[in-house]
């Protein structure tokens, strides 16, 4: 059974990815802390009787998602009913009108994925998880993983293609000119 | 050859090739792919760009959240000793006496610091300040029981009856209020909590943001300003609506809020059935003020606005439709 000391230590070194992974459902990072502390709770109570398959990470990332999927899903609700009372918060809106950098054209563009496209794409580039992983994670086949990545970036290319000629140009002049910035 | 492939199967092919996923055969056709058009290097490196660029990531506080954690999951020891064997020797009969004498004398030890330990429970009538700054105003069938070790880092209570809330500002612990299996979980705002175990639970929100999870039904949401949330007993589903000002004067304010939000806020405050006659009734706007009116005045103002026409349908509903 799970001891107080491998706990701590699972939740210290899980804890900044589980954060960064829930708040890319949630958009708000106090809710994604709120999602993780409910998962590592629940760990904690279950621990005599919880089967982790696999390692830590695969397990918590599955049980955020799960928890951050129904939360999103109700949020999608509740900002509908928002629009309907004429009170939305859309994040959209707050958004800078022109993002500076690739990072940020990058975060606005993944957006505009479909959900299950978007969750393999997180997966695997900020969780960076092996595509078995994300297929034990999402509980799909390492077929449909490979589709979806290659959906993600075919999009995520269209949506970013008109900056990368230019961001390639600085970075390759940046190789010659150390004092480039 | 290399038409063969296009558009998704192209990219989950180069895909592949970039996080070092692809077969010995699949590597091959990239490289050949890579050496046939001058164009295609250009793509893979764009799309390599696109794979290689960081996601954003949030600023965390593990050894705060930890903390917090640590808290919430009661504080376990870190010294649990091992189980082990012990040898047995024989006892003598003062050892005998002395060991009955000193588990005699302990377990009253032990009762009696469990007496002057077990928490405080206020009661209401009762305006209470707690020790984190939060102020709380128990009605009169309101019961609320600290937890033992309440302080500004670990703010947790029971609650049961009417409340009113006016929660100190902390976002690093947040105040957590359990009515049995439902958890609010709040980090600083001002809210009403009506509730009473194996009936109906209210809760509405004047300021902020709370959180609140049903661990029976699984079920989780987010409240902000103006929103209402009741649920007939714990094993209901949530029935949420916004727009309330004040939920005891059962103020009401929608400025060009669609007619479907307008009758889901009535229905929640009101517990009434309002039914609209088709969906081409739903996004007319209403701009209305109601405190503490009847329902049958709330209806005829509608209807006059609207010019619309409502019925009563049965004792508890109403029915709205075109003239």
């Amino acid at each position: 059974m799970l001891t107080i000391q491998e706990f701590e230590h699972i939740f210290k070194t899980q804890h900044h990815g589980c954060i960064a992974f829930a708040t890319q459902y949630t958009g708000d990072p106090h809710v994604a802390e709120e999602v993780v502390q409910l998962v590592f709770t629940q760990l904690w109570e279950k621990r005599s009787t919880i089967d982790i398959q696999g390692t830590p990470k695969s397990y918590l990332l599955g049980a955020i998602r799960n928890t951050a999927i129904s939360h999103w899903r109700k949020q999608q609700v509740r900002n509908q009913k928002e629009t309907d009372f004429g009170q939305s918060q859309s994040q959209a809106a707050d958004m800078p009108a022109f993002a500076r950098d690739l990072e940020n054209m990058l975060q606005l563009a993944l957006q505009k994925l479909p959900e299950r496209c978007r969750e393999v794409f997180v997966l695997s580039r900020q969780q960076h998880l092996k595509y078995a992983e994300i297929a034990d994670t999402m509980g799909i086949s390492i077929k449909t993983v490979e589709n979806q990545m290659g959906k993600a970036l075919k999009i995520l290319h269209e949506e970013l293609k008109e900056f990368l000629p230019l961001i390639l140009l600085l970075l390759s002049a940046g190789k010659g000119h150390h004092q480039f910035f | 050859m290399f038409d063969s492939l296009q558009g998704d199967e192209l990219y989950a092919l180069l895909c592949k090739y970039l996080l070092d996923e692809s077969t010995e055969e699949e590597r091959a056709w990239v490289n050949a792919w890579r050496v046939a058009d001058a164009n295609n290097e250009s793509i893979l490196t764009g799309i390599q760009k696109v794979i290689n660029t960081p996601l954003a990531t949030p600023v965390t506080n593990t050894e705060a959240a930890w903390e917090q954690l640590y808290t919430a999951i009661g504080r376990p020891s870190y010294n649990e000793a091992p189980l082990t064997v012990a040898h047995k020797k024989p006892l003598r009969a003062w050892m005998r006496i002395a060991a009955i004498l000193v588990v005699i004398l302990g377990t009253t030890l032990v009762w009696r610091l469990l007496q002057q330990d077990e928490p405080t429970v206020l009661s209401g009538p009762l305006h209470t300040n707690l020790a984190d700054g939060t102020v709380i105003d128990l009605g009169e069938n309101g019961h609320l029981t600290p937890v033992k070790s309440f302080n500004k880092k670990h703010r947790a209570v029971h609650f049961r009856g009417h409340g009113v809330f006016d929660i100190a500002q902390n976002d690093q612990y947040p105040f957590v209020i359990h009515l049995d299996s439902i958890e609010v979980k709040v980090l600083g705002t001002r809210f009403t909590i009506d509730y009473h175990p194996d009936s109906a639970i209210m809760i509405h929100v004047d300021a902020g943001k709370v959180l609140v999870i049903n661990h029976n039904t699984d079920d989780s949401i987010v409240l902000t300003q103006g929103m209402i949330l009741r649920a007939e007993n714990e094993l209901d589903k949530f029935d949420v609506a916004g727009n309330v000002v004040d939920v005891d004067k059962k103020k009401l304010t929608f400025k060009d809020i669609p007619l479907s939000s307008v009758a889901q806020t009535i229905r929640t405050v009101y517990k009434v059935d309002i039914q609209l006659q088709d969906s081409s009734l739903f996004k007319i706007p209403i701009s209305a003020t109601f405190e503490n009116e009847s329902m049958d005045n709330i209806i005829a103002s509608i209807t006059f606005m609207t010019n619309l026409v409502a019925e009563k349908n049965g004792q508890l509903g109403y029915r709205i439709y075109r003239k």
